[in-house]
């Protein structure tokens, strides 16, 4: 007996969906009521959000393919203009009654929306899909905020305009109050797709245990994962992927006959450090997964491999250097209190003196801000030792910072207008950049004093 | 249009467009054209060009091969990373461990050094490897050529299918194309279809064609280059990467990403979400000081090549190298720069080629170019020191000159011959002292024996001071080093040298024999070097040292110090008799090119000053006698913008208009009007106006001033400084 009793639906398609698809039961029965029989009109259009992972676009592709019911899929991502998008769908119902095989292509030209329309009308015409519910499944449907202004009203009205029967399905991350949608637009029906908890993603995970092994085998194993996990990843799909990737060290004492499948406190002691580690390496993408793979089956070379933070040292040319800690100093100071730090004899000028209310926190916290390239070369001229020559090769080399995106140009790149710079590095780079050559840059800031 | 045919007897006035109706018309100037044009001394200009092409040609050449060896160790690795990862692509998709892990696109981050202008070279010959031996599908990518999303799968696209690319992006100029082969697909898609159509005419192909020409694998991976990941727009690389993902069942794409700073910069530009979406391995390329060192020592440190530059020259070059760029590439271009000026500006150069070469031309050397071996600063400081017989000869005669020549040419290159295996070995010694007092580098050796004599500096006595020191095992590796280095010299002089340090080699063995380790065991601790490196305190070294000083002296030297002191005493004799500067030798200046100052003036430009210069003191530029003035005396004949331009200097910065253009008038009409035509003064001249607004507005136009809305009539400066 199926969980969901719909008598326009087989029940043999029920049922497989219920097998394909877990946890997901009250939207489905949300949406299966909304989309009501074959030729009947549905809602003009859907928006389902939430967040990465839980299931979207996998359970409506699973539920539209499950029941045969004829639709086209766009992913807005890969669809970055309007043009492309047009074409996408109607390409794809186009091929829709032949067989995948032979690849059908969509020859008209689709530039506005107006097109759009007066093709799609067409292609249902061709393909015989008048009387059914056409669904047009929009995918990252936050893009289309980004592509033309009419797009998301014109597809949210698109029932009224080409008189057809169709739905639009949205499906995005953001919440539909987000979109802003522009005057004339149609409100949706929304519908959220929660995260899962601990216990669905339990029953979700286990589902694809290895053939090898026994299915209370692999569920202690991801219990354990979770264990670990759940307090930093609810994401299925990082999930899936580091269970897969740890499960043969999990393994390793079974198959080695040192632990039997039941030995669970045995497995567990095996597991849990290398599953800690994972979380530090593997899951933030420090090592790839095939590294960690090999190291994993005693690869003796990736054995000390460095994560990709860990080499966070650049070697600059020397007066590079410089010109970095200057931008620092400059993003970082107060111009007022240049003085204070670059003449020779400032007198005694408290911190105080100069303290402005505002001023009590950090420059730190604040983060940098934008300096003229006039006040850059005269902190450079007064921390570098000898005279520095205005040369075509020190401007050159603030433009090649640019591009390392060590400083970063700040407004209108007005060339003559003096431009202005921030220095983007961390306090930590610039330490260690300082020490390579004996500046003591703390004396220098004023947040430091 | 029918005019164009008789065009010169169109009376019209037209515009009219001939294109060239034979191709010769006029021959355009060929590279040594230019070469000879400007030559100051014309002597030989030709041969003097063709040698220098040639012998630049051998120094590319070179470089060319070095970097292939440096490259390959990185590249090698890499192409076992592509292996890799194409073979995981091609694994049985249904196991079940590949089903459940998210496929995930191979990436390669190469970190390659803040040098970017090196890049380029280095990326493109790895594209070739890449095209050579994995797979014929590489594309190379650049930050300034992808804006938008849209242009690189444009580029991408348009690189890997050629000219069948069909990327209907919207584009309107592309409407035209062959609208019934348009395909309607999103770029990604269509590459994924062009890929597949591809390998399975191969496949086909290959099974026909059963021998194994074939070098790529069967389903060559797609490698996508990125050249400059920094400056890449994070929403672009984002999307692109999450685009390719959708694909990365079908299409066996492989990133590279060329990056100039540090690995972090993947985090910092992708998302956690993107990131996980990519398998990332990193890569590291030699360092550029490295590969400096490479390159000086395989075109500088050699006899292969009879140019050779100066202690100063060279120093320039290093000094932009380590002051401002850290780009191995502009190096080689100061170097050739330097090997073009040479040929350029010394006459007596096309005696700068192999002894053999050069021999032979001296024979036919012209009586003018006698006489430029006569002026040669070096050569007349030989002729001093020759008797007065052989003076007046060597003046006279020019036959004699150039037998004379010739052995001092012979003696010039068989000075090089041992100069540099001597400068090696002296290296080997000196390389891995505590605190480096003759440098790290070999390079900074180099220099410091061709500035003077180096024996007489004070760093060469403290590093022979911790010499003496040496432990055994350290000094005979050394030893040991050396008789490599002069067993692969050609240098016959050095025959004897090579002879006695394996004489001390032999002698060091025996030691070992007789005198039991007792001996320099009670010493205490048997490397006092060892123990000064532990020391890194100046103050201890100095201590140290002394106590070392003092306990030598007072014990009576045992066998092995004896003669370690002899060895060290023998080192000392070879720099004297071998690592002399050049400039004390006659007729360095036919190989050394020592005009530091040019290759500064070129290689180091400093615009800035350069414009200050002209505008503050035109004469500099001009060389016209009355604008030659001293201090701060402003000619009225000096250009207008010079005088707007030395008048701005004194203001601050918001500069009045009025108060200026006053100023102006009043030099400008400084002698024009002795007699202080007061009344004509205060009216000021209409010309004068003009003149003032055109120098304005040329400033302007320089970036010196610029208008402003601080204050009505007035600009803002936007230099700092007065005169
Ligand atoms: N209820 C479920 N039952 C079985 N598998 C599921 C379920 N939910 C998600 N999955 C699995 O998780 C994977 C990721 O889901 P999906 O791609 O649909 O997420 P999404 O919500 O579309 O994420 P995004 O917003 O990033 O696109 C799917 O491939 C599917 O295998
Ligand atoms: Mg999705």
């Amino acid at each position: 007996m199926p969980f969901f009793e719909y008598p326009d639906y087989p029940e043999t398609h029920l049922l497989e969906l219920e097998k394909m698809v877990l946890c997901r039961e009250s939207q489905i029965s949300t949406l299966l009521s909304v989309f009501g029989e074959r030729e009947h009109f549905s809602f003009p259009s859907i928006f389902i959000y939430g967040h990465t992972a839980t299931g979207k676009t996998y359970v409506i592709k699973t539920l539209l393919k499950i029941f045969k019911l004829p639709h086209v899929i766009v992913n807005c991502i890969e669809c970055f203009t309007s043009r492309l998008l047009f074409e996408g769908i109607l390409s794809q119902l186009n091929s829709h009654c032949s067989t995948l095989e032979k690849e059908f292509y969509f020859r008209e030209h689709c530039d506005s929306f107006n097109d759009f329309v007066r093709l799609y009308k067409q292609v249902t015409l061709d393909q015989d899909l008048k009387n059914q519910t056409v669904y047009i499944v929009v995918d990252k449907a936050e893009h289309l905020r980004e592509m033309d202004v009419n797009l998301l009203a014109g597809f949210q009205r698109l029932q009224e305009l080409t008189d057809c029967n169709v739905t639009v399905l949205f499906l995005s991350e953001i919440v539909w109050e987000k979109f802003r949608p522009s005057t004339g637009s149609f409100e949706p029906l929304t519908l959220n797709f929660p995260n899962y908890n601990k216990g669905e993603l339990q029953r979700i995970l286990s589902c694809d245990h290895p053939p090898k092994y026994s299915d209370d085998f692999y569920s202690s194993y991801i219990n354990i994962l979770l264990g670990v996990f759940y307090i930093v990843c609810r994401d299925l799909k990082e999930l899936r992927h580091l269970a897969a990737l740890n499960f043969p060290k999990y393994c390793e004492p079974v198959v080695k006959g040192e632990a039997k499948e039941s030995d669970t406190h045995r497995l567990w002691k095996n597991i849990e450090p290398h599953l800690k580690k994972a979380m530090q390496t593997v899951y933030l993408r420090e090592i790839s997964s095939l590294q960690w793979e090999r190291m994993q089956q005693g690869d003796k070379e990736t054995g000390q491999l460095k994560g990709l933070s860990a080499q966070a040292h650049v070697e600059l040319p020397y007066y590079s250097k410089f010109l970095l800690i200057a931008a620092y100093l400059a993003s970082y100071n107060p111009a007022r209190t240049d003085k204070r730090f670059f003449l020779k004899h400032h007198g005694k000028i408290k911190k105080t003196n100069f303290l402005k209310k505002h001023e009590k926190t950090s420059n730190h916290l604040l983060g940098p801000k934008p300096f003229p390239l006039d006040r850059l070369l005269a902190i450079l001229y007064s921390i570098v030792d000898r005279r520095v020559a205005p040369t075509a090769n020190i401007f050159s080399q603030i433009t090649s910072l640019v591009t390392l995106q060590l400083l970063s140009l700040v407004g209108h790149d007005d060339q003559l207008d003096g431009p202005k710079y921030k220095c983007t590095v961390s306090l930590d780079f610039i330490r260690a950049v300082a020490r390579n050559v004996n500046f003591d840059i703390i004396k220098y800031l004023y947040d430091f004093l | 249009m029918d005019d164009t045919r008789c065009a010169t007897s169109s009376v019209s006035k037209g515009c009219f467009v001939f294109k060239p109706s034979n191709k010769k018309r006029k021959t355009s100037l060929t590279t040594a054209d230019y070469f000879n044009a400007g030559l100051k001394d014309v002597e030989d200009g030709s041969v003097r060009f063709e040698t220098s092409q040639s012998l630049w040609q051998e120094m590319k050449l070179e470089t060319e091969q070095l970097q292939e060896e440096l490259n390959k160790k990185l590249f090698d690795s890499l192409i076992e990373f592509l292996r890799k990862s194409q073979s995981e692509f091609q694994r049985e998709k249904n196991e079940w461990s590949c089903r459940t892990k998210s496929s995930e696109i191979p990436a390669a981050a190469l970190v390659l050094g803040v040098n970017v202008t090196d890049h380029d070279v280095t990326l493109k010959s790895l594209s070739e490897i890449l095209l050579a031996s994995v797979t014929p599908y590489v594309a190379s990518l650049q930050s300034k050529e992808c804006p938008g999303i849209k242009q690189l799968l444009q580029k991408l696209l348009v690189q890997l299918m050629g000219q069948v690319a069909d990327v209907e992006l919207d584009s309107d100029e592309e409407k035209q194309v062959q609208v019934s082969q348009r395909r309607k697909r999103c770029p990604m898609a269509s590459l994924c279809g062009w890929y597949h159509s591809i390998t399975k005419t191969n496949l086909t192909r290959s099974k026909k064609r059963t021998s194994s020409s074939f070098q790529h694998l069967l389903f060559p991976p797609v490698v996508v280059i990125l050249k400059d990941m920094e400056c890449f727009t994070p929403k672009v690389l984002q999307d692109f990467i999450t685009i390719s993902s959708l694909y990365s069942q079908e299409l066996p794409l492989i990133l590279l990403f060329g990056i100039a700073t540090s690995p972090m910069i993947i985090h910092r530009m992708l998302s956690h979400s993107v990131s996980s979406l990519l398998c990332i391995e990193l890569f590291q390329s030699v360092s550029c000081t490295q590969h400096l060192g490479t390159v000086i020592n395989k075109l500088l440190l050699t006899t292969q090549f009879p140019f050779r530059m100066s202690g100063k020259v060279l120093q320039v070059l290093t000094n932009i190298f380590l002051y401002h760029d850290f780009s191995v590439q502009n190096f080689i271009k100061g170097l050739q720069f330097s090997v073009v000026e040479h040929f350029y500006s010394q006459a007596l150069s096309v005696l700068c080629c192999h002894l053999s070469e050069a021999k032979k031309r001296l024979k036919s050397l012209s009586h003018n170019q006698c006489e430029n071996i006569r002026q040669l600063p070096s050569f007349m400081s030989y002729v001093d020191l020759q008797d007065s017989d052989s003076q007046i000869k060597l003046l006279t005669s020019d036959s004699f000159l150039k037998d004379e020549a010739k052995i001092l040419l012979e003696d010039l290159h068989a000075y090089h011959e041992n100069y540099i295996p001597v400068l090696k070995c002296l290296h080997e010694f000196t390389c891995c002292l505590p605190k480096y007092p003759l440098g790290k580098q070999i390079r900074e050796l180099h220099c410091a024996c061709m500035e003077k004599n180096v024996w007489e500096s004070e760093e060469y006595m403290s590093a022979f001071e911790l010499l003496r020191m040496l432990a055994k095992d350290e000094l005979m590796a050394t030893l040991q080093k050396c008789v490599e280095i002069l067993n692969s010299s050609s240098s016959k002089q050095l025959s004897n040298t090579l002879k006695k340090l394996e004489e001390f080699l032999a002698r060091f063995e025996c030691l070992e024999g007789s005198v039991s380790s007792e001996e320099h065991l009670k010493d205490g601790n048997t490397s006092p070097r060892k123990a000064l490196q532990k020391r890194t305190n100046l103050y201890h070294l100095q201590k140290t040292l002394l106590e070392l000083k003092e306990s030598r002296r007072s014990k009576k030297l045992n066998n092995f110090e004896a003669l370690r002191l002899e060895v060290v005493t023998f080192l000392d004799s070879l720099v004297r008799d071998y690592l002399v500067p050049p400039e004390t030798k006659t007729l360095h200046e036919i190989l050394y090119f020592s005009s530091a100052s040019t290759l500064r003036r070129h290689l180091n430009a400093a615009p800035r000053t350069a414009l200050h210069m002209a505008l503050n003191n035109p004469y500099c530029y001009l060389k016209n006698e009355v604008l030659k003035s001293d201090g701060g005396v402003i000619s009225n004949l000096a250009p207008d913008i010079c005088i707007a331009y030395r008048l701005h200097l004194e203001c601050g910065r918001l500069i009045n208009l009025y108060d200026w253009l006053e100023a102006f008038t009043t030099v400008v009409t400084a002698t024009e009007r002795t007699d202080s035509d007061s009344m004509a003064s205060r009216q000021v001249d209409e010309v004068i106006h003009a003149r003032f607004i055109r120098a304005v507005s040329e400033l302007e136009l320089l970036g010196f001033i610029k208008p402003t809305k601080l204050k009505t009539d007035h600009v803002a400066r936007l230099t700092w400084g007065g005169c």
